[in-house]
């Protein structure tokens, strides 16, 4: 079993450098927030909704209930009539990327494809964060060294998020769901994970997050090879649990498949049904296409997401 | 070598090529690999069969092989030295049986069979000595008695069985009807196998199927006579004539029978006569005198024994047959059935072929009726034993209790490699 420390394999980057490419392709993605940020801290994020501002955007006359202080003062010395300073929010989203980093997220069929999917998934997630002067958190599920990263703005997160993920070789069987309690300066959780664990407590506990005001994306890894059985005779043991043990054989594939369809659809609905945003990112394109759609996700169907 | 159960021979051969092929059915279990989706595969067997060309564990397959070899041979029963033939002829030879068919079955058998000569004693002889004494006349000898035979056949036949795995039975007889009795099919259930039955002719009866011409000579009113007008022809192919008249006869002609038979004329008492067919005659009868018994044959005998019917020989080839037995000149004792049916056994011509067997009599003697008791059965058999196999079934039994050690071994062995 892989632990902290292990070196990684060859073929994953090393190097923050190495996520340039992914880098240059989601610079300019914006990322608005969804709901409105819990504090009023003011920053550089775009909300959806209008609120007072330094940058005033239009007026309208004041109505009862109003706050006094968004009266602009001066218009009504100027002209004694009434009327509110209106701007867009400018607010930010404490953002905090969980990142599951369990034994399947580099076990066959999916390999290391996977973990470095995942990887470049959070990496590309947590600079449109940053770029929209989001903090950028880490929350690492591993079994042998979790890390936990508290969201922070400063120039260098990138940086540091790769060189903890680019580290760690995914192992053990350690539960999300503790990591996806709520938290009071986060207002943005994204879920990175393949969705093999602990599911269903994660899922409770992600409701509550949701009940809280909490903006909640599931990025559900599943790698190409996984879709399809494509092996030799062998006996699939479960990374994670090793009591699971199946014969693989070609003979199985098509039931297989349906199995892993059926799981696919049944988790889309499940978190979708508490209000997290749901995207099943497949390994086999590029991380800037599905950071792009994640950031543009809204309350999309079932087929949109899974494109 | 020889095996006194070759056919566990076979058996442990199969078990073996059943060992090989288990072996070459190697139940292999596949490489285990981490499978981050295993839990969506479906629940099977594990294990995969495949046939290999090389037997797996053949350290084990080895002993194993050993230890079926080792069993199988002492379950066989392996004996050392001598040849083992798979079949010994014994014949059970009447005495009363034509020469022809007696040489011509004699000639057929190797000089290692047995025979068993009988008539109303047997004797355990050989070939050889049947082949030299075969011009031996029977002329006038006694029924023979199969009874006899059989008892030394059971007396022989556990020795027989140590080299031979079976017996073949032969009976060469006329079979006439005094060759069983009473007590045959309880004897024959002694001997389990079947017995083949070759039916031959009567020695002296040889081509003999006409009928008897028989000539009464009496003063009037005779019951023997009626009794023989009742019966009509008699088998025989000889000339008979019946004497009841006080005047001496001549003597008979060649192939001619002269009965002698005085008219009786004192009262009669309820007696009995055995005839040498087997048959028994109760009626009221006189016991007549008769002079000479020496050198004569018997043809019936009273009850205590006495010669009651006797044939004689004469110089000229005919036959003087005297009958003790005095009929009631008065009265239907000739003329019942049981009556008629002695007269025409007392009046039959000396060298007439006796009655033969009936084929429900026969029947009982190709296979034992009456099975023997286990008791009885034990009595009698003396099984042949081996020496070898209790030696080769410990062998095994020491090597299979190696087996599971070395099993294990070899379990230990793969799971360090694994």
């Amino acid at each position: 079993m892989a632990r902290r420390g292990d070196p990684a394999s060859a073929d994953e980057p090393r190097a923050a450098h190495d996520y340039g490419p992914l880098l240059d392709a989601v610079r300019g993605i914006r990322w608005r927030a969804d709901r409105r940020p819990p504090h009023a801290v003011t920053g550089a994020h775009v909300a959806r909704r209008t609120a007072p501002s330094m940058e005033v955007m239009e007026h309208r006359p004041y109505r009862q209930g109003d706050d006094p202080r968004r009266l602009d003062w001066k218009l009504l010395a100027r002209t004694e009539r009434a009327y509110v300073r209106l701007a867009p929010a400018t607010s930010v989203s404490p953002t905090l990327l969980v990142v599951d980093a369990s034994a399947s997220m580099a076990a066959p069929p999916g390999g290391t494809r996977k973990w470095r999917a995942a990887k470049h998934v959070a990496i590309g997630v947590a600079a449109v964060a940053h770029a929209a002067g989001d903090p950028v958190g880490l929350a690492l599920v591993h079994a042998h060294a979790p890390r936990r990263l508290a969201p922070r703005a400063r120039g260098d997160v990138i940086r540091e998020l790769a060189r903890v993920l680019d580290a760690l070789v995914p192992a053990g069987d350690a539960p999300c769901a503790p990591s996806l309690l709520p938290q009071g300066d986060v207002a943005r959780i994204v879920l990175i994970s393949d969705l093999l664990g602990d599911t269903d407590a994660m899922r409770t506990a992600a409701a509550t997050l949701v009940a809280h005001g909490t903006e909640l994306h599931v990025a559900h890894l599943v790698a190409a090879a996984e879709r399809a059985l494509d092996a030799d005779a062998a006996i699939a043991v479960d990374p994670e649990d090793d009591t699971v043990r199946r014969p693989l054989r070609a003979d199985v594939a098509r039931r297989y498949a349906d199995a892993f369809a059926r799981f696919r659809d049944g988790e889309r609905a499940a978190w979708q049904a508490i209000g997290a945003r749901y995207l099943e990112v497949d390994d086999a394109l590029d991380a800037a296409s599905w950071v792009r759609r994640l950031a543009a996700a809204r309350e999309t169907g079932p087929a949109e997401a899974r494109t | 070598m020889t095996w006194l159960a070759p056919a566990l021979l076979g058996v442990a051969a199969v078990a073996g090529v059943a060992t090989i092929v288990a072996h070459l059915l190697a139940r292999r279990r596949p490489r285990a690999i981490p499978w981050a989706t295993a839990r969506f595969l479906p629940e099977g067997e594990l294990d995969a069969r495949t046939l290999t060309r090389r037997p797996r564990d053949p350290w084990l397959l080895a002993l194993r092989l050993l230890v079926l070899a080792l069993l199988g041979a002492g379950a066989a029963q392996p004996v050392p030295g001598g040849e083992r033939a798979s079949v010994r002829r014994v014949l059970l030879l009447d005495a009363r049986a034509a020469s022809g068919a007696r040489d011509s079955v004699l000639r057929s058998l190797a000089p290692r069979d047995l025979v068993i000569a009988f008539d109303t004693a047997a004797t355990l002889t050989d070939v050889a000595t049947l082949v030299r004494d075969s011009t031996t006349s029977t002329i006038g000898m006694a029924p023979s008695r199969l009874g006899g035979a059989i008892v030394r056949l059971a007396r022989v036949r556990d020795s027989l069985l140590r080299d031979a795995d079976s017996l073949d039975v032969t009976l060469l007889s006329p079979l006439d009807a005094a060759l069983v009795d009473a007590g045959t099919p309880a004897l024959r259930a002694l001997v389990p196998e079947p017995m083949r039955i070759v039916r031959t002719s009567s020695r002296a009866t040889v081509g003999d199927t006409t009928r008897a011409v028989v000539r009464t000579r009496s003063d009037g009113d005779d019951p023997v006579a009626a009794a023989l007008a009742a019966l009509g022809p008699l088998p025989g192919g000889a000339r008979v004539v019946v004497q009841r008249t006080a005047k001496a006869d001549t003597m008979p002609a060649s192939g001619t029978t002269l009965v002698r038979w005085p008219v009786n004329t004192r009262t009669a008492t309820l007696d009995a006569i055995r005839l040498d067919d087997g048959t028994t005659w109760v009626a009221p009868l006189v016991r007549l005198p008769i002079d000479d018994t020496s050198g004569a044959r018997i043809v019936a005998r009273w009850r205590d024994g006495t010669p009651a019917v006797v044939d004689r020989r004469t110089t000229a080839g005919g036959c003087v047959r005297t009958v003790g037995v005095g009929i009631p000149e008065a009265g239907d004792v000739t003329l019942t059935v049981d009556g008629r049916r002695a007269i025409a056994a007392l009046v039959r011509p000396c060298d007439a072929p006796p009655p033969s067997l009936d084929d429900a009599t026969i029947a009982t003697l190709v296979r034992p009726q009456a099975a023997l008791s286990t008791a009885d059965r034990a009595a009698l058999a003396t099984p042949a034993r081996s020496t070898w196999a209790p030696w080769l079934v410990g062998a095994a039994a020491l090597l299979a209790l190696l087996e599971p050690l070395l099993r294990g071994r070899l379990a230990h062995t793969a799971g360090a490699d694994d």
